[in-house]
């Protein structure tokens, strides 16, 4: 378990540096896109492997319940703590403890640079879900960290 | 060991597609094909014969020269494999073959310098699949 938790705290580390880094080189404008075209990537080659010995899924829902638990099991250990649908294509998944926002103090200062910190894990969803033939758009809004939400809205209408 | 060994994406374009140099590559990529309109009307079908949740789909349909078996990940990657009627694939043996060549795509994918749906030039997944099809039985 020790062994897990530096790991976990080298990765925190890491990603702190990737907002950081993106800040300078490419501008405060920049680090969201930046971000999560990283986590795309990462998303796409994660569940490529995760899915290689599950059974076949088959319904969008199927797909997003998939996300909330194994997805964010393997990422942050602990899975989504809720999810909404409106049922026409549109899910909301609800983190209380973002993993990357704990650290961080709830004072209004650091609410905008919250979203950066956010974007790298909507990137990963946005390529997990692309892979399971799924496009999206996914957005995130932190109305009091450090719970967030992550708003899915799948391009085409579910079957 | 198998005649032909075929990747392909969601959209069904060829990613990769090995052919043994002694078969007629022409008609095995023709087959190759004709074989994803099979494997979809077995995806969509509601009354699955085998277990719909499997993702492997065994044997595709009947041809007098060749056996065609094919795959579907949850990415949709549709895998497709063919043996020459003299040699036919046992099932286990076939789903194997289908995991073992799974876990090279995989390989792939996760490898930083290759592009997801670009043509693969990657050493190691093309010689593992050279060396399945060679394998005459699956280790």
């Amino acid at each position: 378990k020790q062994w897990y938790q530096r790991r976990v705290r080298v990765f925190d580390s890491l990603h702190h540096q990737m907002v950081l880094y993106f800040e300078t080189a490419h501008g405060p404008d920049q680090v969201v896109q930046c971000m999560e075209k990283l986590g795309y990537r990462v998303g796409f080659s994660l569940i490529e492997k995760a899915t290689k010995d599950e059974a076949r899924v088959k319904e969008d829902v199927d797909i997003v319940k998939y996300i909330c638990k194994d997805l964010w099991n393997m990422l942050f250990r602990k899975q989504a703590d809720n999810l909404k649908t409106n049922h026409t294509g549109t899910f909301v998944i609800q983190d209380n403890r973002f993993r990357f926002l704990t650290r961080v103090s709830q004072s209004e200062q650091y609410k905008q640079r919250g979203e950066l910190y956010v974007a790298f894990t909507c990137g990963v969803v946005k390529g997990a879900l692309a892979n399971f033939g799924l496009p999206c758009s996914v957005t995130a809004e932190i109305d009091m960290s450090p719970t967030v939400k992550v708003t899915l809205t799948l391009q085409q209408p579910p079957i | 060991m198998a005649v032909c060994i075929a990747v392909l994406t969601k959209d069904n374009c060829p990613l990769y597609i090995a052919c043994d140099p002694n078969e007629d590559s022409l008609k095995l990529h023709f087959l190759v094909h004709t074989s994803i309109d099979v494997i979809e009307e077995k995806l969509n079908s509601a009354t699955a014969a085998n277990d719909p949740r499997d993702l492997y789909l065994g044997q595709l349909y009947p041809n007098e020269d060749y056996r065609i078996y094919g795959y579907v990940t949850n990415t949709k990657i549709k895998i497709v494999v063919i043996e020459s009627i003299s040699n036919p694939l046992k099932d286990g043996d076939a789903r194997q073959l289908f995991s073992k060549v799974h876990g090279a795509y995989i390989k792939l994918v996760c490898n930083p310098f290759y592009s997801p749906g670009s043509p693969v030039t990657s050493q190691p997944f093309l010689s593992s699949v050279a060396s399945l099809m060679r394998a005459k039985t699956i280790a």
